[in-house]
């Protein structure tokens, strides 16, 4: 068995790799990456918490935060063609106003 | 009853006889007539020493080698994620984001977890990445790929390397230094996820499925060219 600490500091440590991404980075496309990132520490958790505590719900809600991550990324990426139509630029700081 | 601890009662005295058979100690056991006392008994101590030593070293071995495995794949995990945060073309780093999810796939098998990482590379590996890099490409903002450098030997070069390679996996095959996972049926199996999923789960199962499917028309309806914007 992989100990519990090990799972969680990998999981830590994508976290904050992708918190870095969201915060340094301001392209559009590079701020949703950095989520799926997040994301994935998510998922290396409960599965780590799974493992350790012998129960299954940890794998059933990876399942869930998968299908959920795709739908995102779905939404996510169309907004984002309609922003590019919009502004020919995806720099986030560029989006200052709601109304397009 | 004296036996069964080691002990050989003889003229009322207990000698503690440590003779045994087996692998253990290949001494062999000296003649004696056929009507004769029976010396070598089941020595439950000793073989209690022997088996719980092997067992021992033998799962110290396992945890060794999937101690390493989860830091190469941690490895690989970490520096996907951090290449994709720290390139500068979206593009490249949608394909180390593809590296850092098969490393965690990695984990996930370690972690009795074979579903996940299959569900893991198919869905997230295999679709949600590749919608990222259509979408990057089709906007055009991932900027000029580098120029590849022409090299003298490169195909060849790595068409050596990548022979060499299965030839080395081939050679002494996966089985021989990763030791074999002794999954339980009943953790992490497709079976008691699917038990587990459409039992107790099942109203969030339906759940998802709703999700997937207003996100599907979300998107639809977002990118459709001269539709309205919500």
């Amino acid at each position: 068995l992989i100990p519990l600490s090990h799972t969680l500091t990998l999981s830590f440590i994508l976290f904050g790799i992708g918190l870095a991404g969201i915060f340094t980075r301001k392209d559009a496309i590079t701020i949703f990456l950095s989520v799926e990132i997040i994301l994935n520490a998510a998922n290396v958790a409960f599965i780590g918490f799974s493992q350790s505590w012998g129960d299954e719900f940890g794998h059933i809600a990876t399942f869930i935060v998968i299908a959920v991550a795709a739908a995102e990324a779905a939404i996510g990426l169309s907004i984002v063609i309609r922003l590019s139509q919009q502004r020919e630029s995806l720099r986030v700081d560029s989006f200052k106003e709601l109304k397009g | 009853m004296a036996s069964s601890h080691g002990l050989v009662p003889f003229k009322s005295v207990c000698v503690f006889v440590p003779l045994h058979l087996g692998k253990v100690d290949p001494t062999p056991v000296s003649l004696r007539s056929i009507d004769g006392f029976g010396l070598e008994t089941f020595d439950p101590l000793k073989f209690y020493q022997f088996n719980h030593h092997h067992r021992d070293c033998s799962e110290a071995h396992w945890m060794n080698g999937v101690m390493i495995l989860f830091y190469v794949f941690s490895f690989v995990t970490v520096l996907g994620s951090l290449a994709v945060v720290l390139m500068k073309n979206p593009i490249l780093s949608a394909l180390s984001l593809v590296v850092s999810f098969f490393g965690v796939a990695g984990i996930f098998v370690l972690l009795h977890a074979p579903f996940v990482a299959t569900i893991q590379v198919w869905v997230y590996a295999g679709a949600i990445l590749v919608l990222f890099l259509y979408v990057t490409m089709l906007l055009n903002i991932g900027g000029e790929m580098p120029e590849e450098k022409k090299r003298k030997y490169s195909k060849f070069v790595w068409l050596v390397l990548g022979l060499l390679v299965s030839g080395l996996i081939f050679k002494f095959g996966i089985r021989q230094w990763v030791p074999p996972f002794n999954i339980e049926p009943s953790s992490g199996s497709i079976e008691s996820i699917a038990s587990q999923l459409l039992n107790p789960y099942l109203l969030l199962f339906e759940l998802i499925s709703v999700v997937l499917l207003v996100g599907i028309l979300g998107a639809i309806v977002l990118a459709k060219k001269g539709g309205h914007a919500p």
